[in-house]
C-alpha cells in the first residue's frame, strides 16, 4: 500500500511541474523569456514517480525536458526559475539556462546533448562504486537517445562493472519531429537491455504509482551492486517539442487526444480518491498551492537581477 | 644551454641536489605512480592501460601495484571513456583517462567539449579535476594515426592543454595536471617516449602556465612544442656556428599560454618563428603569432610559421618526411629570417 504522504507529495510535485511549465510556455509565447521552454505536459509521472523512490543523496541526470525530473528530485524552485530567466540568482548564476539546470546539493544535473545524461550518469555510478557510498545515479533520456552511440557504450560499461545506475527511457513517441517508428529498430526499447546482459522493464509512464512501485522495487538491488537496469516508461508528448517547434502538425490530433485522456495527474487523483487517501478538496487545495508556488517563483524571478558583465569570466577555471 | 633566462623556469638542473636520467616514458610512469600513491582518488582508465601496461608502457606496473579498481581496462569506447571520466570527476574522483591516439579524440569530443566545461555552465557548482592523456605525431601509421590536433583543444575555453618535450617537464607536468582542479589535456608524442634526460628526484611539479627558455639567444625567437623542441635546439646549435644566436622557448603549456615570456623574448630579438608538427592553417602557432603581434612588439621581419603541410598525413616515407618540419628546414628558414642580424643587436650602432 502506497504511503499516503508519498502519494500526496507526488501529487503536489506533478501539479507543480505542470503549473510551472504551462506558465513558462505562456510567458515565452508572450516573448518574456530569453530561451526556449520545452513542453512537459503529460509526462509528469515518470520523473516524479521515479524520484520519489530515491534518497536525497542519490543523483539524477536530466535532459532538456526535465521539469518532472528536477521537481521530483526536490530542486530549489526559486533557483530553477531564476535560472530559466537567466538571472544572477539562478542555480547556475545565469550561465546555464533551462537546458542545463543543475542543483548539486539536491543531486541534480542536466545535459542537453541527447545521450549526455547516460554518459554522465555512468561516470557518477563509477565514482559511487569506488567511493562505496551506497548511492545510485539515474539517467533520464528519451527513445531518441536510445539510438546514440553513448547509449551503447554507457550500458555496456555499466554492465561490465555492475555500476549502480538506473537508466530510465521516457518513450514519448517523438524526437522533435521524428516518430519513434522511423528512428528506432525495435518497438520496445527495454529489449535492448538483453544486449548488455542486464534487466529491462517496461512500465506505464502515465501512472505515477506504477513508476514509483517499479523503481522502489528495483533500486535497492542496484544500490547493493547487482548491476544497472534499463526501464522504459511508455508515455506520449502531447505538446510540441518546445516553444521553438514549428508545430507543423506532425503529431496528429487523434493520437494526441487519446493520450490526453490518460493524463497522469488526473489518473493519480482518481487513484488517491479510490484508495481513500485524499478527498477532492485535498487535491484541489494541493493544486491551488502548486499554482501559487509556481506563480510566486515566476514573479520573483521576473524581478530578480541579471548577472553583471563583470561575471563573464567567473567559473571558467577553478583555482587550486 | 639549459640555464633559463627567465626567473620563472624551474627545470634548471643546478637547482636540485640530485638528478638521474629517465626516458619520457619512465618519467611519466614515475609521476603517475607518485600521484596514485599520494591520493586514493586518483585512478587510471583507458584501452590496454592495465594488464598490458599501456601501448607504450607509460602505465606499466600500475595495475600490479594499485589493482583493478584503480587501473581500469576499458572497452573500445572513447565516447564513454571521456564521459565516464567527466562524471566521476564531478563526484570527487581524479581520473587520468587515456585516448590511445589523438586521432581518436574525435570520438571523445562530446565529453571533452560539451561536458568537461560544465563547471562554467553550471555556475561553479562542480569541478572537473580530470586529466586526459593522449599521444600525437606523424610517422609510419598513416592518415588516421598520425595527426596532431592540439589546436582543437586550445580553442576550447575551460580546458588546459600541456605538451611537455623533456622527461623532467613530462614528470613535473603530469603531477601538476593531476593536482589541477580543472580538466587538463596532456599530450605526449608517439616517437619521443624513449628520449632521455635529467629528472630531479622527489615530489617536484612543473607549474602549468609557465614557459621554459630552453636555450637563450639574441637574434631570433623560436617557439617550439613537443618533438620540435629537440629539432629547434639542434638547429640552434648548428646556426650558432654561423653566428646566428637563436633563443628557443618551449611554452610547455599551450593554454593558459605564458605570453609574457614569449613577448619579452620577441621584444629582445625582433624576430619570431613558431614551429610545430601540426598543420599550419589554424594551428597553435597561428595563435602565438597573433598574440605576440597584438601586443605591439616591434618586429624586424614578418613572423614565420614552420609547421605541418596542410595535407592529411601521407604514408609513404618519401612524402611523410616532407609533410612535417625538421631541423634542416628550420636551419634553412631561420637563416633567411636572420639575414642581416648575425651581429649582436646590443652592438653599438655608430
Amino acid at each position: 500500500m502506497i504511503d499516503p504522504k508519498t502519494a500526496h507529495d507526488m501529487y503536489y510535485k506533478m501539479c507543480l511541474s505542470r503549473e510551472v511549465n504551462d506558465e513558462l510556455v505562456k510567458l515565452k509565447e508572450a516573448d518574456e523569456i530569453w530561451g526556449p521552454i520545452h513542453l512537459n505536459a503529460g509526462q509528469e509521472a515518470i520523473g516524479v514517480g521515479a524520484c520519489a523512490a530515491l534518497q536525497p543523496d542519490d543523483f539524477i541526470v536530466s535532459n532538456h525536458r526535465g521539469y518532472a525530473h528536477w521537481i521530483g528530485k526536490g530542486i530549489d524552485l526559486q533557483g530553477m526559475v531564476d535560472e530559466i530567466f537567466g538571472k544572477a540568482s539562478g542555480l547556475c548564476k545565469g550561465k546555464g539556462g533551462e537546458m542545463l539546470l543543475a542543483d548539486i546539493p539536491h543531486g541534480i544535473m542536466t545535459s542537453s546533448i541527447v545521450g549526455g545524461s547516460l554518459g554522465l550518469a555512468t561516470g557518477l555510478g563509477l565514482a559511487m562504486k569506488m567511493q562505496a557510498s551506497g548511492r545510485v545515479s539515474v539517467a533520464f533520456f528519451g527513445e531518441g537517445a536510445s539510438n546514440t552511440g553513448i547509449f551503447h557504450e554507457s550500458l555496456n560499461f555499466a554492465a561490465l562493472h555492475n555500476l549502480p545506475v538506473i537508466y530510465i527511457c521516457e518513450n514519448n513517441g517523438w524526437a522533435l519531429s521524428t516518430s519513434a517508428s522511423v528512428s528506432t529498430s525495435v518497438p520496445d526499447i527495454a529489449v535492448r537491455a538483453s544486449s548488455y546482459g542486464i534487466r529491462g522493464y517496461v512500465v506505464d509512464g502515465n501512472d505515477a504509482l506504477e513508476v514509483y512501485d517499479l523503481v522502489s522495487g528495483t533500486v535497492e538491488a542496484v544500490r547493493a551492486g547487482a548491476g544497472p537496469i534499463l526501464i522504459e516508461a511508455k508515455t506520449y508528448r502531447v505538446g510540441s517539442f518546445s516553444t521553438n517547434d514549428r508545430a507543423s502538425g506532425y503529431q496528429g490530433t487523434e493520437l494526441t487526444k487519446r493520450w490526453m485522456a490518460k493524463d497522469p495527474i488526473a489518473r493519480l487523483a482518481t487513484q488517491m480518491k479510490l484508495l481513500e487517501i485524499a478527498s477532492a478538496d485535498d487535491l484541489n487545495s494541493t493544486l491551488a498551492s502548486s499554482r501559487s508556488d509556481a506563480q510566486n517563483a515566476i514573479a520573483s524571478a521576473q524581478e530578480a537581477d541579471y548577472p553583471k558583465e563583470t561575471e563573464l569570466y567567473d567559473d571558467l577555471y577553478v583555482s587550486a | 644551454m639549459t640555464t633559463s633566462m627567465s626567473a620563472r623556469s624551474s627545470t634548471s638542473t643546478e637547482s636540485h641536489a640530485f638528478t638521474r636520467e629517465l626516458s619520457i616514458q619512465e618519467a611519466i610512469n614515475e609521476g603517475l605512480q607518485e600521484e596514485m600513491a599520494r591520493d586514493d582518488c586518483v585512478f587510471v582508465m583507458g584501452e590496454d592501460v592495465g594488464l598490458y601496461g599501456g601501448h607504450q608502457q607509460v602505465t606499466e606496473g600500475l595495475y600490479e601495484r594499485f589493482g583493478a579498481s584503480r587501473v581500469i581496462d576499458t572497452p573500445i569506447s572513447e565516447g564513454q571513456i571521456a564521459m565516464t571520466a567527466v562524471g566521476a570527476a564531478m563526484l570527487g574522483m581524479r581520473p587520468i583517462a587515456e585516448i590511445q591516439h589523438i586521432d581518436f579524440i574525435t570520438l571523445a569530443l562530446d565529453g571533452i567539449v560539451n561536458h568537461a566545461t560544465l563547471p562554467y555552465g553550471w555556475g561553479g557548482q562542480v569541478q572537473v579535476p580530470l586529466v586526459i592523456r593522449t599521444k600525437d605525431g606523424s610517422h609510419t601509421l598513416g592518415l588516421q594515426h598520425a595527426k596532431s590536433l592540439e589546436a582543437w583543444l586550445v580553442h576550447i575555453p575551460g580546458l588546459k592543454v600541456v605538451q611537455p618535450s623533456t622527461p623532467a617537464d613530462a614528470k613535473g607536468l603530469i603531477k601538476a595536471a593531476v593536482r589541477d582542479p580543472n580538466p587538463v589535456i596532456f599530450i605526449e608524442h608517439k616517437l619521443t617516449y624513449r628520449s632521455r634526460g635529467p629528472v630531479p628526484e622527489g615530489d617536484i611539479t612543473v607549474p602549468i602556465g609557465v614557459a621554459d627558455v630552453k636555450r637563450s639567444g639574441r637574434d631570433v625567437t623560436v617557439i617550439a612544442t613537443s618533438k620540435m623542441v629537440p629539432e629547434a635546439l639542434a638547429a640552434a646549435e648548428f646556426l650558432a656556428t654561423e653566428g646566428i644566436s637563436v633563443e628557443v622557448i618551449d611554452p610547455r603549456t599551450l593554454v593558459p599560454l605564458d605570453i609574457d615570456t614569449i613577448s619579452e623574448s620577441v621584444a629582445k630579438t625582433g624576430r619570431l618563428v613558431v614551429t610545430h608538427e601540426a598543420w599550419t592553417r589554424g594551428g597553435f602557432g597561428a595563435e602565438v603569432v597573433a598574440a605576440v603581434v597584438e601586443r605591439g612588439v616591434e618586429l624586424h621581419a614578418a613572423p614565420l610559421r614552420i609547421c605541418g603541410a596542410n595535407v592529411p598525413p601521407p604514408f609513404s616515407p618519401a612524402l611523410q618526411r616532407i609533410s612535417i618540419p625538421n631541423r634542416e628546414r628550420l636551419v634553412e628558414q631561420i637563416r633567411r629570417i636572420a639575414d642581416d642580424s648575425s651581429t649582436s643587436r646590443n652592438a653599438p650602432t655608430s
